[in-house]
């Protein structure tokens, strides 16, 4: 069996409040609560859930940016483990994997123009060559993502939302890495462009292997573009399958409650008649479950869901949820 | 409204009107750069100039012209009457405030609220757009917020004081769907009761078909077409729209290569002749490259406008009829 490119196990992610005065500490937010999965050289896992479940942390704690927080498991890159790397360690690997980050403005240098944007990585870990080559590079990039070379020297707050959702791509593709952790990369996108965009990354993944995080809450471009697909729910994977199957048949409920919600671009077509509500309160992930968490809200819901911990199956399509464990 | 760049001039608007009646939802839907937020962002008077220029054409509000009014009257304004959810939360959040603070500033300035009263006020809101354990996490930062957490604090924010107009740029897209399909029915609660006019920018076709009872669509800062929902989707008269629509993924269907339309976004700078969206056109004429296409406006109610050479009226997605 060949190792999978990106393996995490097991993997926790908790933020610890600043104690307020005296008293007990405050819970710890539990952002990712055990989590594993592995990635294939060449392969998309799509990550969807609810917002603040944990899609963006777990991102950040595959390259290493969770800063202060309390974490627990294991990350492997190429079969070897990166997560107790210390900074210096881990700038070598940071060519083999790069981020698109979920909120473009944040994450591109405001006093830095585009061109130099996108030659950081470049230049940090000196691929393509010259200087010359360098800014041929950044051209090409520029265009690829559907952007006006023109531009180059521009800062970030002189394009659009969309437009800084693309530089961050092209930076992110600089170096030529062997994986790229995509967060909400084309939200922000006009579907036109997103499916230039999504075409041009699966485009690179055909030609040079790419693998790909695509975190995303918008369903139909996880379908077209991942090969595998996860589902969180309050820091945790509650259901992980083939892409089509899982779309075809969804097992976990709120998977089924999700897949029912997502609007379709049709007007005549009216979604809220099959739509599985999901009523009650959003779980907190302040809260230690000593059951499954999704119980309260779960339309589904069985006797002893509140009190066993269900566990994520063993099989092709993995689920954890006790409808489908044996009793 | 142009922008006045070392590179030359970015006419970034071009002559776009448009109007809206209360208690209405106008889409606007567009290719990205194409200038939604830049309209919108100048109707509230959020330009700064320079390097913007507003070189033309009037906004009015209920009566009144907004173009013309000075910091002092914006404040009656701004939050109040009309209100804005942003397109980029952290940069609208300020990061050194928790999340209550600011929550409670809007409402103690406009609504007269005392602290206690505004801080209820503020728990309220957070847990009606979903974020749980509200009452504790009113007092984290901004940073500590997820994406979608922060876009839900602007929407809170936006509609604290019960707007008039409420101009959403991107509302939902870092929300999953279940959140959205809460958020946008909490918007429209808010519309009957109240009657506030939504203005929703969006690239969620799927969004503006639940939502949205006109669309307008823009492309290379202008108005393109405008059209109630229905028309939009069964008949899009203008190619960009007809491109558009089609490049649209559907959850429900699975193909592998998706549509995209041909080509590379227009330059601002230095326009094609013509029609701007003619280089990318699948159904360009001779005439297409020497005249610039007027917005036509066809009877009906409401009635529909599109700026194309063509009559494209019979065809759906496809072949020109
Ligand atoms: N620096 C931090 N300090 C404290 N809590 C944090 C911090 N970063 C994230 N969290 C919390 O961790 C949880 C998970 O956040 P995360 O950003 O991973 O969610 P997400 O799945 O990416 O959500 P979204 O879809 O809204 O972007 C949230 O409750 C969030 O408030
Ligand atoms: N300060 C500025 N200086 C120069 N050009 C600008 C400036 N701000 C915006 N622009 C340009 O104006 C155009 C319209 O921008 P706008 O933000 O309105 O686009 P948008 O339609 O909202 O796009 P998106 O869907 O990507 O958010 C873009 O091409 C952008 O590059
Ligand atoms: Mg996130
Ligand atoms: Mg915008």
């Amino acid at each position: 069996m060949t190792t999978a490119l990106l393996q995490v196990r097991d993997l926790k992610v908790h933020f610890r409040p600043p104690r307020r005065g005296f008293g007990r500490p405050a819970p710890a937010i539990r952002a990712v609560d055990g989590v594993s999965f592995d990635v294939e050289p060449g392969q998309t896992l799509g990550l969807v859930g609810e917002s603040g479940c944990g899609k963006s942390t777990t991102a950040r704690a595959i390259l290493n940016l969770t800063g202060a927080a309390y974490r627990e498991g294991e990350v492997y890159l190429d079969g070897e483990r990166i997560d107790e790397l210390g900074e210096a360690a881990m700038w070598k690997h940071r060519a083999k994997v790069q981020m698109v980050f979920q909120d473009p403005f944040a994450s591109l240098n405001p006093r830095m123009t585009v061109g130099k944007i996108i030659r950081e990585p470049m230049r940090n870990f000196s691929v393509h060559g010259s200087s010359e080559d360098q800014r041929l590079e950044v051209i090409r990039l520029m265009e690829l993502v559907g952007i006006n070379p023109r531009y180059i020297n521009r800062y970030p707050h002189e394009f659009s939302g969309g437009q800084r959702q693309r530089i961050g791509i092209a930076r992110a593709l600089a170096v030529n890495p062997k994986l790229i952790v995509c967060d909400e990369a084309v939200s922000a996108l006009d579907v036109s462009i997103q499916a230039q965009v999504i075409n041009l990354l699966m485009d690179l993944q055909q030609k040079l292997g790419v693998a790909y995080v695509f975190i995303s809450h918008d369903l139909a471009v996880v379908r077209h573009i991942a090969h595998r697909v996860g589902v969180m729910y309050l820091g945790r994977i509650v259901e992980l399958a083939d892409s089509n199957e899982l779309y075809k048949s969804p097992r976990h409920p709120y998977t089924r409650a999700l897949l029912s919600a997502a609007p379709v671009p049709d007007p005549d077509q009216n979604v809220s008649q099959n739509r599985v509500k999901l009523e009650g309160e959003v779980p907190s992930p302040d809260i230690e479950y000593a059951g499954c968490p999704f119980a309260e809200r779960c339309p589904d819901v069985l006797s002893h869901c509140r009190t066993t911990p269900p566990q994520l199956s063993e099989e092709e399509h993995r689920v954890a949820c006790l409808l489908y464990e044996e009793p | 409204m142009e922008f006045h760049t070392d590179s030359g001039v970015v006419r970034a608007v071009n002559r776009v009107s448009f109007d809206l009646s209360p208690g209405e939802t106008l889409g606007i839907v567009g290719e990205s750069g194409s200038g939604k937020s830049v309209t919108n962002l100048a109707v509230l008077g959020l330009i700064a100039q320079p390097p913007g220029k507003i070189a033309g054409g009037s906004v009015q509000y209920d009566g009144q012209e907004l173009l013309e009014l000075d910091q002092r009257q914006w404040q009656q304004i701004r939050g109040k009457k009309i209100a804005m959810i942003f397109q980029d939360p952290m940069t609208a959040l300020n990061p050194f405030l928790t999340v209550e603070e600011q929550l409670i500033e809007v409402t103690m300035l406009h609504l007269g609220l005392g602290r206690t009263e505004a801080s209820q006020h503020a728990v309220q809101l957070l847990q009606k757009v979903g974020i749980p354990a509200a009452e504790k996490r009113i007092r984290d930062y901004p940073h500590q917020f997820s994406g979608g957490m922060r876009q839900r604090v602007m929407i809170a924010m936006a509609i604290s004081c019960q707007p008039d107009i409420l101009i959403a740029d991107e509302p939902t897209t870092a929300l999953d769907v279940t959140i959205q399909a809460q958020i946008l029915e909490l918007m429209k609660s808010m519309q009957e009761e109240f009657g506030t006019a939504i203005i929703f920018i969006t690239h969620d076709l799927g969004v503006v078909a639940s939502t949205c009872d006109r669309v307008m669509v823009m492309y290379a800062g202008q108005k393109v077409e405008q059209a109630t929902t229905r028309e939009l989707f069964n008949q899009p008269r203008h190619p960009y729209t007809i491109g558009l629509l089609n490049s649209a993924p559907r959850w429900d269907q699975s193909d592998e290569q998706l549509q995209a339309i041909d080509g590379q976004p227009p330059d601002l700078l230095n326009l094609p002749a013509g029609c701007s969206f003619h280089p990318r056109c699948q159904f360009v004429q001779d005439e297409c490259l020497q005249e610039i296409p007027p917005l036509v406006t066809l009877n009906g109610d409401p009635p529909r406008q599109h700026a194309c050479l063509r009559d494209l009226s019979t065809c759906k997605g496809g072949e020109p009829g």
